[in-house]
């Protein structure tokens, strides 16, 4: 192989390759908007597995003043995976005034609860309807009522594994869509273990906290 | 950094991260937020840059860490399809469409490094060091996509 025409060859090929007008022009807005930018992507895409969360945004916004610094809070219905929960999303600012973070609390009811806390880079807009894609929070090991369950709700899995991790290990298996199987093995105990996830392609692990 | 070097350098380097961030995730969705995080990245950034080709090695570091934290969703990795990019780009040679359809298609792991080695023209110790692997896994990797490469594209890929 020729290595010079084939690096020719790659980089003809992608030469052609442009960002978008509207990219652009969103990067160079950049410098306008330094304080407050969207950061929980936010796209129309559908997912085949991963939950979609659309928040309808409710009127109640409340001020709350502590300590000098003042966060809103905005009563918020979400929807994930179809059903609607209650949740509060919360803007952070500074004791100057500046925007610091958001923080989404969705209430999923039997005392589950799930934070998300944003890093201070991405924003919700609440003046407009969004679908947030969840698909980062990570699956867990969590004891209820002496049964024993992988729960995973952004994924909206929650499967009983009490008998088969008994002895430490578990595995199931989930059809992702038509074409793909994500076997699931749990191994360890309750309170310190492994789960790991893996397909014809690809494997992650996960840990207890 | 004031707002008229920030434009100068998107002006000069938005279609050059695009293209990497394209390359590392394969979709256009996830490669404009890409663009976007280095983007901010860099407007956030106190880095004392030499000139601009120091800029430019910058850029694409950031850009492959962004889109590795992005392979770190495991859903994400099963959701995300070559369907999912737009049919764009439109190439007169149809060739060049046949070459980046399957450059599309290769795994991430495979793309970045070709993509650091062909277009960016790194060496592989510079790889290495921009993806944290080692150099002889670069290699590795680079060989496989070659083969890919040239057993989906035969001839067209040799391009003599």
């Amino acid at each position: 192989m020729n290595n010079k025409n084939t690096h020719e060859l790659y980089q003809s090929v992608l030469d052609e390759v442009h960002a978008s007008d509207e990219l652009i022009m969103k990067l160079q807005n950049m410098t306008e908007n330094k304080t407050k930018k969207k950061i929980y992507v936010i796209r129309k895409v559908i997912y085949v597995a991963a939950a979609i969360m659309i928040l309808l945004i409710a009127s109640n916004a409340v001020v709350y003043a502590a300590t000098g610094a003042t966060w809103i809070e905005h009563l918020v219905t979400a929807t994930v995976n179809g059903g609607e929960y209650n949740a509060r999303l919360i803007d952070k600012y500074d004791e100057n005034g500046e925007f610091g973070s958001q923080k989404l609390i969705i209430d999923y009811g039997n005392g589950i609860k799930e934070g998300i806390e944003g890093d201070g880079q991405y924003a919700i807009d609440p003046n407009s309807d969004i679908e947030i894609c969840v698909a980062e929070k990570e699956p867990k090991v969590v004891q209820k009522s002496n049964r024993v369950y992988l729960s995973w709700i952004s994924a909206d899995i929650r499967e009983d594994i009490t008998e088969d991790f008994s002895d430490g290990h578990a595995e199931f298996t989930v059809d992702v869509d038509n074409h793909n199987k994500i076997k699931f093995t749990i191994t360890g105990t309750v309170d310190e273990y492994k789960i790991v996830l893996s397909d014809e392609e690809h494997s992650e692990e996960f840990f207890s906290e | 950094m004031d707002s008229s070097e920030f434009n100068r350098i998107v002006d000069k380097y938005a279609d050059v991260v695009f293209r990497s961030a394209l390359s590392f995730c394969k979709n256009k969705s996830d490669a404009e937020d890409i663009t976007q995080n280095t983007f901010m990245k860099l407007l956030k950034s106190e880095a004392d840059f030499e000139n601009d080709d120091h800029i430019r090695k910058w850029l694409i570091r950031v850009a492959a860490n962004e889109s590795k934290s992005l392979w770190r969703s495991f859903w994400r990795k099963k959701v995300v399809s070559f369907n999912d990019l737009d049919k764009e780009p439109e190439y007169i040679d149809s060739e060049k469409n046949e070459i980046f359809a399957e450059i599309m298609k290769l795994p991430e792991k495979y793309s970045m490094v070709l993509h650091l080695y062909y277009y960016e023209s790194y060496q592989c110790d510079e790889i290495a060091s921009v993806l944290g692997i080692s150099e002889s896994n670069v290699q590795t990797r680079l060989m496989r996509a070659r083969k890919m490469l040239k057993d989906k594209l035969g001839e067209a890929w040799l391009y003599e």
